[in-house]
């Protein structure tokens, strides 16, 4: 039986993830300045992107959420 | 010449490896050593989404537009979460209902219609078909890019198209192999997707390694490739998102979030190629890493080649292979071309067996059932028929139509239109099915004349805003149409539609389209009546968790936690002999050290336990720790797995057992809660186990019966199979009751208050049981005032209450000469409903005991006098959870009188449930 | 030897099942649905074999059998309780007076015939 919180979770997890990457909190990042030569939307994006992938690995990988 | 033989070669030898990939796949499957059935090939399989427009045309979309091209892998990684709610319901259900296409499912959840599968198949069809053909365009044209000219160019560009012929007959070759092995559409495809599987880990590979060698090898990393992009103006404005395309960026991730599950090839590897629900959970993030790896060098790849053939027009499409080749790359070049390859025909592949599957069972089943004008004949007895073979050539067949027609499409239409458009076109389309796919597994109330409604506009805007436009593109269509708009009306233009123009093209057809579809899915369906087969599925679709879970794992399949097992015997046995006793048994049966109990070890304990507390309790107990199975019923499963006759009854009460199962736990921790308080729950918990058994032991006795003596007469087995049925669901009755009045003292119980007009609920009732009534030729009399005010109430609990009492008064009343008055009127601002039966009445002693359950007085063992069951007890709950009072008066033999009272409306501001 | 048995239970669905066993396996069955019944019937027939419920109305197994096994022409009878009562306590009661055996619900259909061939003999 899977974790009775692990629905909410992953919906939380949804919620928040598509009002970083969507307007308006995209346009905080959406500027003209880079990072180590990199433009900084695309430190953002990747950045939010690669957090959701972990956040959903720890979550799912998690011993006590797989019972 | 060399590069030519190498290119090809290379190419054949890569082919050659993807059929014996399948075949190894085969085999595995065949001798049950499936290398599909884990999470990391399943995830795998998933992105087959990505196809040559992921792997040539991202490059191109980036080069153009910079970020937006992320948004066709944002909207899966974003939708990826809800998988777990949204996709292994859908599993679930395909898996319950044998479901293997989205045309199937959308037919089946709304009263298993024709037409809708026919609609959804066209839908497919006519949006997935130019994007297979621009597949078959992405592998001619990364020909004509890796091969030099061997004469004048027109020669080379037949040659590549009939290169694209050659692989258009291998990929069928390939897909009627593996994609048809079997009549039983519901069989997996190991081989297939293994193979698949195994092109998405190349295209992976291939890809990185281009990108790394653009980005390392060419350039000196991603901070230099984007410090020279920022010195051109005209790649400096890439850096950024204009803020016009806010609202495209957010429609185009939402068109994504709903391909990644509604795409036929999706819906095949997702769905229909699921061996086991739980790889979802690691596809989950798995796949959005996949998604992740694939696009981080996209942008690093098309600004080193815009920086790179910089006023040169080398189409940026091409971007992935024209730099490794501009270098002399060789190797890497083959590899890269290989994996574009790959990209391209794990979707042709996929989509073509999903697709084949949709037009024959939803086109040309029906058409040729309809032919043979055999009505009356189901799809199943026909495979009986040994139309098998024919099924199967048929699917053989339109495969190979569709991959031709795809070819032909290539070649008279799609050479004008990008990788990225004609994609898009596709998702769009696709997207129209997701009103009908999510209002159908969320949604009770959608109908057959809401999902055509919906389909049909959502797919005429489709049509209208982003084909005709390509239509016009390739002349077929005077360009009047998107100057002038339809019949010279200017709102009428396929863009900007209605006269919105917010967005782009493509985001506008997603708004308008899914915006028209939803609005007449949910009007059609509030305004049409389901019939009876509609809401039928739709009950099975939408409430697929609370019916029943697949039962996989068997002997020697982990059912427990070893520790909670230990953990469990221990309490009993103390902690030597548990650890002891597990340690002999696991030794004499040769069980490898693990941390899981199997059904054996569990059942060993079960049998250990039942030496000290009886062997009901040790159930209860032991099934506490159990996870997914029950054990009492198990052995029952076997012997009724057996005969086909019994299918019935083992589906009611595998249904049964899981609820016992849930009764158990609950009771457990009921029990553990209560203990600290009042002992007297103890005896609770022992009288509905004790209940429970009178049913457990008919149906055990029964089922050994018909185990031990199969000459029965067909009437005695049907007498037999029939007494199981009906103990099976006196159980769940029984359950049902538990669970209420566990929720109802555990104060958990909510109650949708609403006005009810308590006369309404007296009838609707009363017309419940009209035909027992008439059959046991009771005499009714009903007074119910006229000026009732109505009560505030949750309707369906009283219901409830008012049905407990009815039953009971028919129950209990005269036998011969029965009579039941049912009045009810405003007394003292509170509405008062009797139940008056003229039976042998309540005696004082008992009297107070009728509402506490069946508790018995310690060590009692005579029955009590009247009816058993949770009937009345749950009833007094739910009437003081309104705030109201429930009582009976009676005299020996002078019938019973229950009644009970409820504050009308106007009496009962307060009320804070 | 007589081969007569009675099944004293008030479920329907257990008389059902327990009638059909008993006849398959050759015994000639009388049923009774409460204890006073039972006793009626065992007085008149004097069955070889009694299975016997404990939870019943009127009178409950534990007293029918205490009476079987105190009264002479009675007493030979070999009681078998079936019963949903589990505990420690109720199965030493059932011996207390003098069932032959205690089998708790839900039972072996095939071990509870063994028996009772056993104890018919």
């Amino acid at each position: 039986m899977p974790h009775p919180r692990r629905q909410p979770l992953l919906f939380t997890i949804f919620v928040i993830f598509f009002f970083l990457l969507h307007f308006p909190l995209l346009s905080i990042a959406n500027r003209p300045f880079t990072l180590g030569g990199i433009p900084g939307l695309y430190w953002y994006i990747f950045g939010t992107w690669l957090l959701m992938i972990g956040l959903l690995g720890i979550l799912l990988e998690r011993k006590r959420f797989k019972r | 010449m060399s590069l030519r033989w190498l290119i090809l070669g290379g190419a054949c030898l890569y082919l050659a490896l993807l059929f014996g990939i399948a075949y190894l796949g085969e085999q595995r499957a065949r001798r049950g050593r499936s290398l599909v059935n884990n999470p990391y090939i399943y995830s795998l399989s998933l992105a087959v989404y990505c196809t040559a427009w992921t792997y040539y045309g991202s490059v191109g979309q980036a080069a153009q537009q910079g970020v937006q091209f992320l948004t066709t892998y944002l909207g899966p990684t974003l939708m990826a979460p809800l998988w777990w709610v949204v996709l292994r319901k859908i599993i679930r259900i395909c898996k319950a209902q044998r479901i293997t296409t989205l045309a199937d499912f959308i037919s089946a959840r709304y009263g298993n219609d024709l037409a809708l599968g026919s609609i959804v198949t066209l839908v497919c069809v006519f949006g997935v078909l130019p994007y297979i053909s621009i597949q078959l365009k992405a592998i001619a044209a990364s020909l004509s890019v890796v091969l030099p000219p061997p004469g004048p160019k027109g020669d080379l560009l037949g040659w590549a198209d009939d290169t694209a012929l050659y692989v258009t007959v291998v990929l069928a070759g390939f897909t009627i192999l593996f994609g048809t092995r079997q009549v039983d559409a519901t069989e997996r495809h190991e081989g297939m997707v293994t193979a698949i599987a195994f092109e998405s880990l190349f295209k992976l590979v291939a890809f990185m390694a281009v990108g790394l060698y653009v980005t390392y090898g060419v350039y000196d990393g991603f901070g230099d490739i984007f410090a020279r992009a920022g010195r051109q103006p005209g790649l400096r404005v890439l850096f950024v998102l204009p803020e016009a395309q806010y609202a495209d960026w957010f429609w185009l991730t939402v068109v994504s979030m709903l391909a990644i599950f509604l795409l036929p090839r999706q819906f095949q590897v997702a769905v229909k190629e699921n061996v086991n629900e739980a790889h979802l959970s690691r596809a989950i993030w798995l796949f959005p890493l996949y998604l992740f790896l694939i696009n981080l060098f996209v942008l690093p790849v098309a600004f080193g080649g815009r920086l790179l053939f910089a006023g040169q027009s080398v189409d940026a499409d091409t971007y992935v292979l024209a730099i490794p080749q501009y270098f002399g790359q060789e190797g890497l070049t083959l590899m890269t071309f290989l994996g574009g390859l790959s990209a391209a025909t794990s979707m042709i592949i996929v989509s073509t067996v999903a697709l084949s599957t949709m037009v024959n069972n939803n086109l040309l089943v029906p058409i040729w059932l309809y032919r043979s004008s055999a009505r009356h004949r189901s799809a199943a007895a026909l495979a009986q028929q040994n139309v098998g073979r024919l099924l199967l050539n048929s699917r053989r067949i339109v495969i190979i139509g569709i991959l031709l027609l795809a070819y032909l499409y290539y070649r008279l239409v799609s050479e004008r239109f990008s990788l990225v458009s004609i994609g898009l076109i596709s998702f769009v389309a696709v997207a129209q099915l997701a009103p009908a796919v999510l209002g159908g597994i969320f949604w009770r109330g959608g109908t057959r004349v809401g999902t055509l409604l919906g389909l049909s506009v959502g797919f005429g805007i489709w049509f209208f805003t982003l084909v005709v436009p390509t239509i016009v593109a390739a002349g077929l269509l005077s360009p009047t149409i998107l100057a002038e708009g339809l019949g010279g009306m200017r709102g009428l233009r396929p863009y900007p539609f209605l006269g919105l123009a917010a967005f782009s093209p493509v985001p506008q057809a997603v708004f308008w389209s899914l915006l028209f579809n939803s609005g007449a899915y949910f009007l059609g369906s509030l305004l049409s009546r389901p019939s009876v087969a509609e809401r039928n599925q739709a009950e099975v679709f939408v409430r697929i968790f609370r019916r029943s879970s697949s039962r996989d794992g068997g002997r020697g399949v982990g059912i427990a936690s070893l520790a909670d097992v230990q953990a469990l015997l221990a309490r009993f046995l103390g902690k030597e002999r548990a650890t002891f006793a597990l340690q002999s048994y696991r030794r004499r049966h040769r069980l490898p050290d693990s941390s899981e109990a199997d059904y054996g070890t569990v059942n060993h304990a079960r049998r250990l336990l039942a030496g000290v507390i009886g062997s009901a309790s040790a159930h209860v107990l032991v099934t506490s720790v159990v996870r997914e199975e029950t054990l009492v019923l198990d052995d029952l499963f076997e012997i009724l797995n057996e005969s086909q006759q019994l299918v019935y009854a083992n589906q009611r009460l595998q249904q049964k057992s899981e609820e016992l199962e849930k009764v158990g736990r609950q009771l457990r921790r009921a029990n553990q809660a209560l203990q600290k308080v009042d002992h007297l729950k103890d005896e609770f918990i022992s009288t509905v186990t004790h209940e429970m058994r009178t049913p457990i032991t008919s149906i055990r006795a029964f089922s050994e019966i018909l185990q031990d003596h199969p000459k029965l007469s067909a009437q005695e087995k049907d007498h037999f199979l029939s007494t199981i049925i009906k103990e099976a669901d006196r159980m769940e009755r029984l359950i049902t009751q538990v669970l209420d009045l566990e929720k109802f003292e555990s104060g958990k119980q909510t109650l949708r208050i609403e006005p009810v007009a308590l006369d309404e609920v007296i009838r609707d009732t009363l017309d419940s049981v009209s035909q027992v009534i008439k059959e046991r030729n009771i005499r009714l009399r009903v007074d119910i005032s006229p000026h009732l005010p109505p009560v505030a109430a949750d309707a369906d609990r009283l219901t409830q209450v008012v049905l407990n009492l009815v039953s009971n008064a028919i129950k209990f009343c005269d036998a011969r000469d029965g009579s039941i008055r049912i009045s009810s009127y405003l007394i003292d601002g509170q509405v008062k409903v009797n139940v008056i039966d003229n039976g042998p009445g309540v005696p004082p002693e008992s009297r107070a005991m009728i509402f506490e359950g069946f508790f018995q007085a310690p060590h009692q063992t005579t029955k009590k006098p009247v009816g058993s069951g949770l009937g009345l007890t749950i009833s007094k709950k739910i009437v003081e959870y309104h705030r109201g009072r429930l009582w009976v008066e009676s005299e020996a033999g002078q019938g019973a009188k229950f009644s009970f009272t409820l504050p009308s409306v106007g009496h009962h501001h307060k009320l804070t449930y | 030897m007589n081969k007569k048995v009675l099944i004293v239970d008030d479920e329907p669905s257990i008389v059902l099942s327990l009638d059909f066993l008993m006849k398959k396996n050759g015994f000639e069955v009388f049923i009774a649905r409460d204890g006073e019944e039972a006793l009626q019937i065992a007085r008149r027939e004097k069955p070889r074999v009694m299975v016997l419920d404990v939870m019943m109305p009127k009178v409950d197994g534990y007293e029918v059998c205490a009476y079987l096994k105190a009264s002479p022409e009675l007493a030979a009878t070999r009681v078998i309780f079936l019963s949903a009562k589990s505990k420690e306590e109720d199965i030493r009661r059932g011996y207390d007076v003098g069932a032959d055996l205690y089998l708790t619900k839900p039972f072996s259909t095939r071990s509870l015939m063994k028996q009772v061939q056993e104890l018919a003999q």
